[in-house]
């Protein structure tokens, strides 16, 4: 793995770098989140990391298209990179300007989430296929969008980097005149929930949900708690009790027997 | 029951993992035959989760002598926004763990040794007791 000694000072450099040299890559970024950035003739199609839904995983998770419907595009295009598009809207799914917007802010939102952290490390790896990609984005321009985004939320409440580790959980009452985007976020959170979370639990992006949690926390919608816990079983083997003995078998008892023709239906007063 | 203790020890253990790997929401601790031990859940059952996991991981089992495979490593299952994945603690023992579709599975894979080796410390010191 390539160290900031050896090589670009940072991701960021070594983008321009294979930008400058029109380059198919994929950029493997170790760290708390890590990732992959996928690299065609120079630009960013395409970032996985776990600290943000990719654009698949916001189309299925949000309901604009159905798993089963994905799976056929998905076996249309077999390993073709960037047909996805094409099949989503020949089968009137999504429009191939919808599919663009996404899979741009969903690059977005990655590189976002990417430069919250100090990266372990980075490699250069040769082209690894990436199955969801949208159109290419030069590095300028990612870093443009993320040192805006960083800015916009650094100026509220907390460090987006302290934001980004938060759990919380709604204040009660919920009010109930709020826009149903943050009612709906309100209802997810749990006091478990980062807001990486919460963005792949309602098919969001981190940052629109990090920017939405800043909000609330200024209308004083959201708050803290302690988890509480009960006692629990023993693993150890279950054996029977020393000194205690099965109960005795209930007694066998005859049940009556009926005689042949000693029963009378419906009572002796009806013959 | 007898011989029940405070889970706190074991809930911890669970909580650390949530917080250090990305993706992890709900954790249960089970018993071998399917008895909820501890939970660090939210959104699940932990009690039907610790009886399919148990059921699941004897699957798993069964499977990897099947396939001449040696020791059962976990027993993972992916589908529509859910990972779930099911480790051995021990002999007696299970931990499932359930993570969203982004879940760092590299990350995971990479603290589950740790994570195992303190539950089962603390799970050794269960005495034998009455059923």
């Amino acid at each position: 793995m390539t160290t900031r000694a050896e090589g670009p000072r940072n991701v960021s450099a070594v983008l321009h770098t294979l930008y400058e040299q029109e380059r198919d890559a994929t950029v493997l970024v170790a760290g708390a989140p890590g990732g992959r950035i996928h690299v065609r003739q120079g630009l960013v199609v395409s970032i996985e990391t776990p600290g943000a839904p990719g654009a698949e995983s916001i189309l299925l998770r949000s309901g604009r298209v159905a798993d089963t419907e994905w799976t056929a595009v998905r076996a249309a295009c077999r390993d073709e990179e960037g047909r996805l598009a094409d099949e989503l809207s020949a089968r009137g799914l999504l429009t191939a300007t919808e599919f663009e917007v996404l899979c741009v802010a969903a690059v977005f939102d990655a590189a976002f989430v990417l430069a919250l952290a100090a990266p372990q490390g980075w490699e250069v790896t040769g082209p690894v296929p990436v199955p969801v990609s949208g159109p290419g984005l030069t590095p300028r321009r990612i870093a443009a969008e993320t040192t805006r985004r960083l800015a916009a939320l650094n100026g509220q409440w907390m460090p987006a980097s302290a934001l980004a580790a938060l759990r919380v959980q709604p204040a009660e009452p919920v009010p109930s005149l709020l826009p149903s985007r943050y009612v709906t976020l309100l209802r997810a959170a749990n006091d478990r929930r980062t807001p990486r979370d919460l963005a792949f639990a309602l098919g969001r992006g981190t940052y629109a949900v990090m920017l939405d949690l800043a909000r609330l926390h200024t209308l004083g919608l959201l708050q803290e708690t302690a988890p509480v816990t009960d006692a629990r079983p023993s693993t150890a083997p279950r054996v029977p009790a020393s000194g205690t003995r099965s109960p005795e078998p209930a007694p066998v008892v005859t049940l009556p027997r009926r005689t042949p023709g000693a029963h009378q239906l419906g009572g002796a007063d009806r013959s | 029951m007898s011989g029940t203790s405070h889970p706190g020890p074991l809930v911890e253990i669970m909580t650390a993992l949530r917080e250090r790997v990305m993706g992890v929401h709900d954790l249960v601790l089970s018993t071998g035959d399917g008895l909820l031990v501890a939970a660090d859940a939210a959104t699940v059952h932990p009690e039907s989760i610790a009886a399919l996991s148990a059921a699941t991981l004897s699957l798993g089992q069964r499977l990897a002598h099947e396939a001449e495979g040696g020791t059962l490593r976990d027993v993972t299952t992916r589908c529509a926004g859910r990972h779930v994945l099911i480790q051995a603690v021990g002999d007696r023992a299970l931990l499932t763990v359930l993570g969203d579709e982004g879940l760092d599975l590299a990350l995971l894979h990479l603290h589950m040794p740790a994570t195992v080796d303190q539950l089962v410390r603390i799970l050794d010191k269960d005495a034998p007791s009455a059923s």
